[in-house]
């Protein structure tokens, strides 16, 4: 996105300069919040809408995810400190405490998985599972892309090189932090 | 209106810079250009075939038509042919073909910037259509696909046998390519307007391309992820969409017109903005209404995602939401109902010059009027449950894809053909060709209102004898639209490669792709940064009209 910096951009009339690449972002996570509606609400009309709509069972250890979504929110917060100016090797270590939080979350979430696959639960055992397999997944591989935006952008901001890549990185991050509280919600609490 | 002195430049003298065309002549110059003209011509190619092979499907489906008895196809085949054909035309050629092509051309342009605000996503997306183009292409070979481009589980999800899921991923994957334009049109409307170029004084085109990609934006990410779903379905067998695991197919209509009903806006909306820009042009006049114009695609844009429950009358969801869908879809006729006056109203007292765009503007106007009347129609609630799903519906849609948005796509590029080459195309053989197109594509059509509403139902190819003749005007109509689109390819592909010299400005247009960019651009576009100092279409008074050629 640097490109578009060099490009002379003309905004005389619209108020306070947004950079390209930060309305790019924002802009993205407006088509972000749109495909996780279209999940959500399916999920919310499937189970709102079904005679019977299966409960889980026992089978949800709420609360060793309740200490993973905690997990994840507070690398929300080690991101933000990885963001801020600062002596690069206190930044750096708060981007590894990022990224280790955000892989542990993703290894807890597979742990998840395959205790339920051993219980015998699959995506087709029966609607909920089904929801929560896609809505889980979808969600998974967000977090996944956000870990890999963060690790690649993360050291050359550190690093010293100008921009706002790894800015919006963090933003994606948030994000993807936040669709987690409500499908933690809506999937195991509710 | 302006308060300075109205002219028309003619542009500017021949650059001593390279044009984009001769900016690099190595295989290596396209393939990974940055360059948002070479990017449009890269779609254009790829589109074109996209859009043969449609025709050509389009082709072979009516000449089964001719009669009442299965004799060149099985039903099979017929099935196959009818989804593909909707699934190229859809997907690889009517979204991205206003757009891709012209919208990457001339918005940089028109707003006098030098390319969009991220060229490398713009050559990537590029890329990622190729993918799901050659993703499509593979679904071809390896025996198609007979679902009907709608998709709908649970015959796509659980009983069809043909190469659904690759079929959804094709289109899940252009998806992107589809978002990631649009985000980056928006990007650019809003960060690389010259110095002047302020909001109102933006071409109706640019209205139109922020309309789209609003829409492109918003709505593409659902169907991405509905299509997904069905994949994953079709794999793993998950039971969201599967009645029998407690799913539910009507689910994904919902999803599906999400998205699929505002891709009609995105294939509509471009066309809107090449009109307005062939319009002005060829009446000498600024368009009556500019703001209403402007703020009518928007409209569209915005309650085109509220109407979509209209496509599933039948499927039993509750009255109120179909009332209120019904409502809404009255509604949503008001802002395409300004454009349509506002359009005449230019023309009204202009000095209108029957140039070859300006023939198709015209086709463009009535066609349209019967496209959106028509939907009307398949807005009301008792009549639609008459017509679902007969060739009714298929003639509506036509009228605003085929006899809309492919009119305006062949107006648009007939317009900016010599800004986009430096070549002129022959003017006769272009206007026989668009007065064939128009015969042939109303033969085609207006028989299947009447055979739609005598129940002739979509997607069968056996039917009983006494619909013979109205199908085989419409069969012999194919032939004629497919003839006279034949013709206009060859003759502007002989232009690409014999036309005249072509001037910066040939039809002595405003705006700054006409005024101050040379025919064809250099690679920046302007040798020097253009300053906006005047309204859009800000014709002189009583200036004869277009000087030619």
């Amino acid at each position: 996105m640097a490109e578009a910096h060099a490009i002379r951009a003309a905004d005389h009339e619209s108020g306070p300069a947004i950079e390209p690449g930060r309305l790019g972002v924002w802009l993205f996570l407006g088509s972000e919040v749109l495909l996780f509606a279209g999940l959500i609400g399916s999920y919310l009309f499937l189970r709102t809408g079904s005679r019977e709509f299966p409960a889980p069972g026992g089978e949800l250890d709420r609360l060793a995810v309740a200490f993973n979504s905690a997990l994840l929110v507070a690398s929300s917060f080690t991101v933000t400190r990885a963001v801020k100016p600062g002596a690069p090797g206190r930044r750096a270590l708060w981007l590894f405490v990022t990224l280790v939080l955000g892989a542990i979350f993703l290894a807890l979430q597979a742990h998840e998985y395959t205790g339920l696959v051993e219980h015998g639960i699959l995506p087709r055992t029966n609607l909920y599972w089904s929801c929560f397999f896609v809505l889980t997944g979808v969600h998974g591989l967000h977090v996944f892309g956000g870990l890999v935006a963060l690790a690649f952008t993360g050291p050359r901001a550190i690093h010293g090189r100008p921009g706002i890549a790894f800015e919006l990185a963090s933003l994606y991050w948030h994000f993807v932090d936040v669709v987690w509280i409500l499908l933690f919600t809506l999937l195991y609490l509710l | 209106m302006s308060s300075h002195a109205a002219t028309i430049r003619p542009g500017p003298e021949r650059s001593d810079k390279p044009s984009y065309l001769t900016d690099g002549h190595t295989l290596k110059s396209w393939l990974l250009t940055v360059d948002h003209k070479r990017i449009a011509i890269l779609y254009l190619a790829a589109i074109t075939v996209f859009f043969s092979v449609g025709g050509l499907l389009a082709l072979l489906i009516r000449a089964e038509l001719f009669t009442p008895k299965g004799d060149l196809f099985d039903s099979d085949t017929y099935n196959k042919l009818f989804t593909l054909h909707g699934i190229v035309m859809i997907f690889f050629f009517l979204i991205p073909s206003i757009p891709a092509t012209l919208g990457n051309f001339l918005i940089p342009i028109m707003i006098g910037a030098k390319d969009v605000a991220f060229p490398k996503i713009n050559l990537l997306s590029w890329y990622v259509y190729m993918t799901g183009g050659s993703m499509a292409v593979l679904v071809i070979v390896l025996g198609g696909v007979d679902t009907g481009w709608t998709l709908y589980p649970p015959f796509s999800s659980t009983y069809s046998n043909t190469n659904v899921a690759l079929t959804a991923m094709a289109a899940f994957v252009t998806g992107f390519s589809s978002i990631l334009t649009g985000l980056n049109f928006m990007v650019t409307i809003h960060k690389m307007r010259a110095p002047g170029m302020t909001w109102f004084r933006l071409p109706l085109f640019i209205w139109a391309h922020y309309a789209t990609s609003l829409v492109m934006l918003l709505g593409t990410p659902v169907i991405a992820i509905t299509v997904l779903t069905m994949a994953i379905e079709r794999v793993f067998h998950v039971g969201i969409f599967d009645p029998t695991a407690g799913g539910d197919p009507v689910l994904f209509q919902h999803m599906f017109w999400f998205y699929s009903h505002p891709a009609v806006y995105i294939m509509i909306l471009p066309g809107m903005g090449v009109i307005s820009e062939v319009i002005a042009c060829f009446t000498r006049k600024r368009i009556f209404g500019y703001a209403f114009v402007a703020m009518s695609s928007l409209g569209i844009a915005i309650i085109g995602f509220i109407v979509w429950g209209h496509h599933m009358y039948v499927t039993g969801q509750s009255t109120y939401a179909d009332i209120v869908f019904s409502i809404l879809t009255y509604i949503v006729a008001v802002p395409s109902a300004i454009k349509t006056f506002n359009w005449t109203a230019t023309m009204y007292k202009g000095s209108v010059s029957m140039d070859t765009p300006m023939v198709y503007a015209m086709c463009f106007m009535g066609l349209f009027l019967i496209g959106g009347l028509t939907g009307l129609f398949c807005a009301n609630l008792g009549l639609d449950v008459h017509i679902h799903d007969t060739y009714f519906i298929v003639a509506h849609f036509h009228y605003v894809m085929v006899g809309s948005a492919m009119f305006a796509y062949l107006a648009g590029l007939h317009f900016w053909f010599p800004k986009i080459t430096g070549r002129m195309y022959s003017e006769g053989p272009a206007k026989f060709g668009a007065i064939i197109i128009f015969i042939g594509f109303n033969l085609t059509f207006f028989p299947q209102f009447i055979l739609g509403y005598l129940g002739m139902p979509r997607r069968y190819h056996f039917y009983p004898e006494e619909w013979q003749v109205l199908n085989v005007l419409s069969s012999a109509g194919a032939m004629t639209l497919g003839a006279g689109i034949l013709l206009s390819m060859l003759n502007i592909g002989w232009a690409i490669v014999a036309g005249a010299k072509a001037s910066a400005n040939p039809w002595m247009a405003k705006g700054l792709e006409w005024e101050n960019a040379s025919s064809p651009p250099i690679t920046a576009n302007f040798d020097e940064a253009p300053i906006v100092t005047e309204e859009a279409y800000n014709y002189p008074a009583q200036l004869p009209s277009a000087a030619h050629h």
